[in-house]
């Protein structure tokens, strides 16, 4: 839908009339997208929802009933060329408020600016600490989706005192912010997607000791500042300098509980393996953050293995099950390994390398569990898959071996996470830097 | 208390949509194809429907990979040659 508003955009600016159809619950995202593309006048027709499993007698009706309005749309009409064009708003980016927190944190709630939880009133002086370690705050980093909204340290900064961070935390959440830029994470797909897909931080790298980042148990967890506060602000720069408004722009089917906070860090004093970073080309010495879009984690419960295989085979057990984004999307599954999960499967002689292979050559599900129209969809969408194993009878779920992500956190117990990922290309990792 | 606002902080000016046709008659009809099931089907009878009403020059349309990515560059050159275009559809 969105990604329909953006390319009619694109072709009404060359001239040509668009007009966009889609069913009721989405015309709210469809407007919200004109707004941010300042293409507020861009026509839309209404068909019945849902359309996906109406039948072949009711698309033809909703055919025939709605090409009047789709003709209304693409020729002149009065109203339309007589509009006036909405002049550019402005703001000073302050605001005086009588009274106190409870005053401060009403009036941003009233104004749709926090994610429904209290947040710290942002004064000129818990902002200007937080930018204590940036040059220019108001630099513009790159445009924010889906609003494409210029993004700042400032208005960063701004956003991370609202969810409590200390400035000590403020570089991870700029360089997190660097990630959301970045056209890998495919942010916009992400944000206005009915998939509850949202960016997942992981940090790695000296930092996460020294900023006592949650890498142990409960590490998807509540309790640490740290992993609480960064990965909040994110969400509230998603919001409020992104525009990520749930039920306007942001039309998630359910949303999930990482769509308030989801941060976590690597435990690479437990793993047997280089951790993430390392993997991805950083020195060990290096602190980074990588983001890749994944849903809440799936816990996989080894009760009873006792060797390596035995626990990842359970893993191709977890995979093998139909409808995750793993089926429909490239981008590889994320795999967050218990230390205990990790040092038995190094113990019996896996490498990181190793264990990929085996869910990657294991982890194959027949097409022939699915009904035709998710077939047809599979071939589609996964159609290098097809290319690069020459399998046409069944689906894995990801393109090639180095596309599965695997992170070593959590505490002790024979418990790992698989989260299912979509619409990132490849995960995206930029350098924590303390000084900008 | 001065406080700080924490939303981005311009609003460009909006555009115009471009100039709307004088009549449907003899056009060529873009379609965008979402690829969200039964899109294919709608555009079907919507090209039945448009060729019975308009006595429409000609119909190109394109599929997208997936809905949730962009029209591909050779897609869009193949829509900038039609009189107008439709979405089918967001669902």
């Amino acid at each position: 839908m969105s990604w329909s508003v953006q390319d009619a955009t694109r072709l009404e600016q060359r001239g040509i009339p668009t007009v966009t159809i889609c069913s009721a619950p989405f015309l709210a995202l469809g407007r919200a997208q004109a707004e941010f593309c300042n293409l507020p006048s861009i026509p839309f027709v209404k068909v019945l929802h849902p359309m996906a499993t109406a039948s072949r007698e009711t698309i033809a009706a909703q055919a025939s009933e709605v090409l009047p309005r789709i003709a209304e749309a693409l020729v002149a009409s009065a109203q339309a060329q007589d509009e006036k064009p909405r002049p550019a708003e402005e703001e000073n980016g302050w605001l005086e408020v009588q009274g106190g927190a409870e005053e401060i944190n009403e009036l941003f709630h009233s104004r749709g600016w926090t994610d429904g939880l209290p947040v710290i009133p942002p004064t000129e002086e818990n902002v200007r600490a937080m930018l204590l370690s940036c040059g220019n705050p108001d630099e513009e980093l790159g445009r924010l989706q889906p609003a494409m909204n210029p993004v700042t340290p400032r208005k960063v900064a701004i956003n991370a005192v609202m969810a409590g961070c200390v400035p000590a935390f403020f570089p991870v959440v700029m360089a997190a912010v660097e990630g959301l830029l970045d056209e890998d994470l495919a942010l916009y797909s992400m944000q206005t997607a009915t998939n509850a897909t949202a960016p997942l931080l992981i940090c790695n790298g000296p930092l996460v000791t020294t900023l006592c980042l949650n890498s142990g148990g409960n590490v998807f967890g509540p309790g640490n500042r740290a992993n609480a506060t960064i990965g909040r602000a994110v969400r509230l720069v998603l919001r409020n300098v992104g525009g990520e408004i749930p039920g306007v722009s942001d039309p998630s089917t359910h949303g999930q509980p990482g769509k308030y906070t989801f941060c976590i860090a690597e435990a690479e004093e437990e793993s047997p393996w280089e951790p993430l970073h390392v993997e991805r080309g950083y020195a060990k010495t290096q602190s980074t953050v990588t983001l890749i879009g994944a849903g809440g984690p799936q816990n996989i419960f080894t009760y009873g293995c006792q060797n390596g295989r035995e626990v990842l085979d359970t893993f191709v057990g977890a995979l093998c099950g139909l409808g995750h984004n793993n089926i429909i999307f490239p981008t590889g599954p994320l795999f967050v390994f218990s230390p205990e999960h990790a040092n038995t499967l190094a113990r019996d002689g896996f490498t990181k390398e190793d264990v990929k292979r085996y869910l990657f050559e294991r982890a194959r599900i027949p097409l022939a569990r699915f009904c035709a129209g998710t077939q047809r969809g599979i071939r589609e969408r996964r159609a290098r898959w097809f290319e690069l194993t020459g399998d046409s009878e069944h689906i894995g779920v990801a393109d090639r071996p180095e596309d599965i992500v695997i992170v070593v956190a959590g505490g002790p117990g024979i418990h790992s996470q698989f989260l299912p990922t979509a619409f990132t290309r490849r995960p995206v990792t930029k350098v924590i830097r303390e000084k900008r | 208390m001065k406080v700080l606002t924490p939303a981005a902080a311009k609003k460009a000016a909006a555009l115009p949509v471009a100039k709307r046709l004088d009549s449907l008659e003899g056009k060529v009809w873009g379609f965008v194809d979402t690829s969200k099931v039964n899109a294919d089907l709608f555009i079907e009878n919507l090209k039945a429907e448009i060729g019975k009403a308009y006595r429409p020059k000609d119909f190109v349309v394109v599929r997208k990979e997936a809905p949730g990515f962009p029209l591909s560059s050779e897609q869009t050159r193949q829509l900038e040659g039609c009189s107008c275009v439709v979405f089918c559809f967001g669902d």
